[in-house]
């Protein structure tokens, strides 16, 4: 049962990518100036030149050859090349993903690790203080745009990748709090607390254990955010990441950059929110 | 505490709303420069101090406000209508169109919203006129901002089509439409008010990132994201403190926006 719905998932994420690719082609194929080489302003080329330039892109002119195409090259490590930047994608990617995976990495565990002991202190404590202290403090980060965040920071020379982290925790106290505020009311909780256990052992045992595997699905929250706000942050510290690729291609209209980096972007996700699902999936299974 | 914050956030709201629209009468345009004042500190005649082409900030603000009050709930209206009609025909007729609604609902929720936005807005004219840019950038944002809504919307629409008032009104013999406008769409109000007021701060965010990133509305028209802007030419926060009135009046607008709408269990 787990190992087919294991394979589910899995089935899915790879057709979601693909139709992520799909539309990502697709954006390609439509954006202006897709049938517009420079080398058809060559005035030094003949005529036959311009035909025969002209003929070999006529291929690319259907979607789903272009995309199958793209895909097929893709198989092979090569998602092509770089229109603004003269270079292949791939090597594009590999140089500057190291950069975004470590900042994604550590702003999206300080902001997990923030968010997440924010909730649980509200919680276990149970005190309306902390609740109204905590509660506006997470509106006020929900608030404040990202990229205003890593403006701030850049002037205070601190870390960017806390400003990562500055706009992942108020989404991971969000979840974590409605989750173990759920998990707390629950009757077990209200039977350990009236035969007069512990708060600590209570929080520990009848609260966090019960809702850790629905915390696991604040990885794919986690990977999103932490992407979203990537791009401004690098962008804003000139930091030469993955983030700052895209935005430079978005500004450029280098569709296939755009297209690689959605699909890798996708595919992560997807593949964070289905091994947080196959765990689930598992102690369930095991539970049962 | 809840209370006393929601009622005070409504109030900000209020007054920052009355400023905006009250701006329309301000004795300064947005757009007027002043030679004599460029770069100016605060004074009497701009609270607020100036621009680098000796534009009055408070003026820009209050302009800003206005487009963003206008558009953001527009656009959210317009995600919300999406979201309603996806995930309306997904959760009523079920079954092939209801997993392929949800496959690109997974798909559009499963993309960073920043990267998403950027990603289209590539696609179309980054040179056009100021009132088509901010056509284009709202637009964008309420069309792409239907997914989320939409499981919200699905989950309900299944709900309801479960429920027994429902099922009983089958079994009188109710139609498809009149089920449809006295049954289901009644009951599918309050879920999509609050997707509204949730997409209303997001868009306001999402156009001061897209507009920090010079990919939002043009020059020479106002927004907040656009004002936010001209901070990432300064080198530091002490040297023109005032500056950052535009970051500050959009980050409590936006968690007013946030506030008022929370329940009383959900700070």
């Amino acid at each position: 049962m787990w190992v087919r719905f294991a394979a589910l998932q899995i089935a899915r994420v790879l057709l979601i990518t693909l139709i992520a690719g799909l539309l990502g082609a697709a954006l390609v194929r439509f954006s202006p100036g897709f049938d517009v080489d420079e080398r058809d302003l060559d005035t030094r080329l003949s005529s036959a030149s311009h035909a025969a330039d002209a003929e070999a892109r006529a291929g690319e002119r259907n979607l789903l050859s272009f995309y199958g195409q793209w895909l097929l090259c893709a198989l092979h490590g090569d998602y092509g090349n770089s229109r603004a930047m003269n270079r292949p994608v791939g090597e594009l990617i590999r140089e500057r993903l190291p950069l975004t995976a470590r900042t994604m990495a550590v702003g999206g565990a300080i902001g997990l690790l923030a968010g997440f002991l924010g909730a649980a202190a509200a919680v276990w404590k149970r005190s309306r203080l902390m609740e109204n202290i905590l509660g506006p403090g997470n509106g006020l980060l929900l608030a404040a745009p990202p990229a205003v965040v890593a403006l701030l920071f850049l002037w205070l020379n601190i870390d960017p990748a806390l400003a990562i982290a500055a706009a992942v925790s108020p989404y991971v106290f969000r979840y974590a709090h409605n989750l173990l505020r759920e998990s707390a009311s629950s009757a077990h909780v209200v039977t350990a607390r009236a035969r007069g256990l512990g708060e600590g052992r209570i929080f520990l045992a009848h609260v966090f254990v019960p809702a850790l595997p629905q915390l696991a699905a604040l990885g794919g929250i986690v990977a999103s955010v932490a992407f979203g706000a990537a791009i401004p942050v690098e962008v804003i510290c000139d930091r030469p990441g993955i983030g700052q690729l895209a935005w430079q291609a978005a500004v450029a209209r280098d569709m296939p950059v755009l297209v690689a980096i959605t699909m890798l972007v996708t595919a992560l996700i997807l593949v964070v929110n289905a091994a947080a699902e196959i765990a689930l999936a598992g102690v369930s299974t095991e539970a049962a | 505490m809840t209370a006393a914050l929601q009622r005070a956030a409504a109030g900000i709201l209020i007054l920052l709303a009355l400023a905006a629209v009250g701006s329309l009468w301000f004795p300064v345009s947005a757009s007027a420069q002043s030679r004599n004042a460029i770069d100016a500190a605060p004074s009497m005649r701009y609270p607020l101090g100036t621009d680098e082409l000796g534009r009055d900030r408070l003026a820009r603000v209050l302009c800003g406000l206005r487009l963003s009050f206008l558009l953001a709930p527009a656009a959210a209206c317009l995600s919300t209508a999406l979201a309603a009609l996806i995930g309306g025909i997904a959760g009523w007729y079920g079954g092939a169109i209801e997993r392929i609604a949800m496959a690109a609902a997974d798909l559009f929720v499963s993309l960073p919203w920043l990267f998403l936005l950027i990603t289209v807005r590539a696609v179309l004219p980054l040179n056009v006129s100021p009132l088509v840019s901010i056509g284009v950038t709202f637009l964008l944002l309420g069309m792409l901002g239907w997914a989320a809504p939409a499981r919200v919307a699905r989950a309900r629409v299944r709900a309801i089509a479960g429920s027994d008032y429902f099922l009983q009104a089958r079994a009188a013999g109710t139609g498809g439409v009149r089920l449809f406008l006295r049954h289901l769409l009644p009951n599918l109000g309050p879920i999509l008010a609050a997707q509204f007021w949730i997409c209303v701060p997001v868009y306001i965010i999402s156009e001061a990132n897209l507009g920090l990133l010079g990919l939002g509305v043009a020059d020479p028209l106002v927004s907040l994201g656009g004002m936010v802007r001209e901070l990432s030419s300064e080198s530091s926060l002490m040297t023109r403190p005032w500056i950052l009135a535009p970051a500050g009046v959009l980050v409590m607008a936006t968690a007013c926006v946030h506030f008022a709408r929370l329940k009383k269990e959900e700070v």
